[in-house]
């Protein structure tokens, strides 16, 4: 029975890092029909300026997640409009332009961050989140609580802009109808390109989040990638309450493989859960996505 | 008229390529003969940083043999050339890579991969297109096992080198009475973990639990398991990525064994640099370390592990080296002194390479990195297993060997101290 609380806890507070990283993604997608190659590069760069701001200036890693988010963020305002361009107009297969697009950033990141800061591995360590609550037998770490926590608040955060503010009433009408929202007045590229400054600046933090619990080099891009498309997708692609289901259901689906059955069997039964869900129901766990 | 503009163009355009194509032809007949050398490693993927290892090691000798010269074979001088092929952190990758390696160019001898699964997958193509290879890196017993008659390798394998920190904990005051095992999922891991589990069975540490974790997993579920078997010692068998990441997780579980083990990640540099005072009191285990010094030196132009250190440190201004750094660099002194006395020069033949190999199975030295041989039968065949495994302990931020073999007389720091007490 401890085992199974333990597990349930450090499947939970692990699925709250996971939203964070895959709520941006999916709105992305929702919005701009884009699946971003680089998402897994934003995770590693985000750890990446955490960790100079932590080494140069001596600001906590956990209290860096403002400044990268504000970074990121203006780093994806700014590249938005490259990929619309690809990603739109009269080319032909526009979107898998835009997925090539995102691929290559994604590789011009990864080999310059090798060049850049080599090939060590590095973690971030913050007193902030440095303690650990015991209930009887079971563990609650400080650094996964703090995580998890942030990722709430964030999570909270991004939905009350969403589905409470004028700008996200324009983002949700973009998501749902681009050329209807066009003909009422709403500027298509420019909420474009504020949900993608969402999606970098989000998935960045969520790299400070990674750094904090684990450790980061410019090969780990491809691993995190993986989790989000896993997450976006088994949530339903573009829904962000399937997403947030979906982080939680892996985070679980990992800590109980690995506590009751074997760890190497993680990618196996995560897989059989996503083909299962696809086939029941293509639009994802809580059936609302895109198909 | 136009057409003898025309013409006259043509002409000189023949002419320079002419004379473009003859200079190209001179300079190459007039280039001097290299030793060609095959690199297959990791360059990019999980074991990108093992790779770097490998590929700092490698490169350290190439440039100092071609600082002093090159290889001296039958009375004269060839440097050497390193072409490096990217294993991408994959054994299937790497079969390929060795395959197009060897079919696409001509190469004297090859330096072999980081990790086990890469060097294992190369062993069969190396054999079949007959070139000789020298890991400086992989410790996985079955790789010696499989008997490539083409593969070698300086770094005793992991059963040898794994026991040294459980034999010395054995040792503790009072006795360790139980182990819980946990093992990344990968060849040279597992073979970690199962020499942590047959040694703590003939040392009656009874074993708890041994579990066998992906790389890329979050290992809290794992730990929280073995937190609850509350063992005295809790052994991993890593990569270094994951031995960080590892002790992050028993960190934030508090888990207070009374030791930590692990091979091979505390003996990098960024063990310590990314845990900081978390890394103090993990055990771990080496054959070489900086400040280890050799008597009688035969081999290779570092007389003193200090030398070698000292080139190192100009090279990559890196605060500590890791064995497999210097294994590698003695990979490529046994070439030299095997390509010495075979009498062989660059653009070897099949026949020529054999003699090669013929010449390493008979190789006996002392380099800097220690003593260097390789058996011709049994379960270690052409694996190094001269060199002596020596269990080190971080401690004050440093990896310092302890027990009787320690040059600074350190000694073992058990129980590890209780993290609310660090």
């Amino acid at each position: 029975m401890n085992l199974f609380l333990q597990s349930s806890i450090d499947g939970l507070l692990i699925g709250g890092v996971l939203i964070v990283l895959s709520l941006g993604m999916s709105l992305a997608f929702g919005v701009m029909r884009i699946v971003d190659f680089a998402v897994g590069e934003w995770l590693m760069l985000g750890a990446f300026t955490a960790f100079f701001l932590n080494t140069s200036l001596g600001i906590d890693p956990l209290l860096t997640t403002p400044i990268v988010f504000v970074i990121f963020a203006l780093i994806g305002f700014f590249l938005q409009p490259l990929i619309e361009r690809v990603s739109s107009g009269k080319r032909a297969h526009a979107n898998l332009m835009g997925l090539v697009l995102t691929f290559g950033i994604s590789q011009v990141i990864r080999g310059a961050s090798l060049g850049l800061f080599g090939k060590d591995n590095h973690s971030l360590s913050s007193a902030l989140t440095d303690f650990t609550w015991f209930f009887g037998p079971l563990v609650v770490p400080g650094a996964r609580v703090v995580t998890f926590a942030c990722g709430l608040v964030l999570t909270l955060g991004f939905l009350f802009f969403l589905y409470r503010t004028p700008l996200g009433l324009r983002v949700r009408m973009v998501s749902q109808d681009k050329a209807s929202a066009s003909l009422l007045g709403v500027d298509s590229s420019r909420i474009n390109s504020l949900v993608y400054a969402l999606h970098v600046g989000l998935t960045a933090v969520a790299g400070v989040f990674i750094g904090l619990l684990f450790t980061f080099s410019p090969e780990i891009g491809a691993r995190y990638a993986l989790y989000t498309f896993f997450v976006v997708v088994l949530g339903g692609m573009g829904y962000l309450p399937g997403a947030i289901v979906a982080a939680l259901v892996l985070g679980l689906v990992q800590s109980y493989v690995t506590a009751f059955l074997d760890s190497r069997y993680i990618s196996l039964a995560s897989f059989i859960i996503l083909y299962l869900v696809l086939v029941i129901s293509p639009k994802g766990i809580l059936r609302r996505g895109l198909v | 008229m136009k057409y003898s503009v025309n013409g006259l163009k043509l002409g000189l355009a023949l002419g320079a390529v002419a004379l473009i194509s003859s200079g190209v032809i001179l300079a190459q007949q007039g280039k001097p003969a290299v030793f060609k050398v095959g690199v297959v490693t990791a360059l990019s993927g999980d074991n990108a940083q093992g790779g770097a290892t490998t590929k700092r090691g490698y490169d350290l000798w190439a440039n100092k043999v071609n600082s002093l010269g090159g290889i001296v074979s039958d009375g004269k001088k060839y440097k050497v050339e390193l072409v490096y092929y990217d294993d991408q952190s994959s054994g299937a990758t790497a079969a390929a890579a060795c395959e197009r390696m060897l079919t696409e160019q001509k190469f004297d001898f090859i330096l072999g991969p980081y990790a086990s699964s890469a060097t294992r997958a190369c062993g069969p193509i190396v054999d079949k297109y007959k070139v000789p290879m020298i890991t400086g890196s992989a410790e996985n017993p079955a790789i010696w096992k499989d008997k490539y008659k083409f593969v070698f390798g300086t770094i005793p394998s992991v059963d040898i080198i794994g026991a040294a920190p459980i034999r010395e904990i054995a040792k503790g005051n009072p006795k360790p009475q139980t182990m819980y095992i946990v093992g990344l999922d990968d060849p040279f891991a597992k073979a970690g973990a199962d020499t942590f589990k047959k040694l703590a069975e003939q040392l009656g540490i009874k074993v708890l639990g041994l579990d066998i974790v992906p790389a890329d997993a979050d290992f809290t579920p794992v730990f929280s398991k073995a937190r609850q078997a509350n063992a005295d010692i809790l052994a991993m068998a890593t990569q270094p990525e994951q031995g960080i990441q590892m002790m992050k997780v028993v960190k934030q579980l508090r888990i207070n064994a009374k030791a930590f083990v692990q091979h091979t990640a505390p003996g990098f540099a960024d063990f310590t640099a990314a845990l900081g005072k978390d890394a103090e009191g993990v055990i771990g285990a080496t054959v070489w370390q900086p400040d280890i010094e050799y008597k009688f030196i035969n081999a290779g132009a570092w007389k003193s592990s200090k030398e070698w250190f000292a080139d190192y440190q100009k090279a990559y201004d890196r605060p500590t080296a890791e064995y497999t750094e210097a294994g590698c660099s003695a990979a490529g002194i046994v070439f030299e002194v095997a390509i010495k006395a075979a009498k062989v020069k660059p653009g070897m033949n099949e026949a020529d390479r054999a003699r090669l190999v013929s010449e390493l199975e008979k190789v006996n030295v002392r380099t800097f990195y220690g003593p260097i041989s390789f058996p011709t039968s049994g379960d270690n065949y052409h694996d190094n297993i001269k060199l002596q495994p020596l269990p080190f302990q971080i401690q004050n931020g440093r990896p310092v060997i302890i027990g009787a073999k320690s040059p600074q007389k350190a000694r073992l720091i058990y129980p590890t101290p209780a993290w609310d007490k660090r």
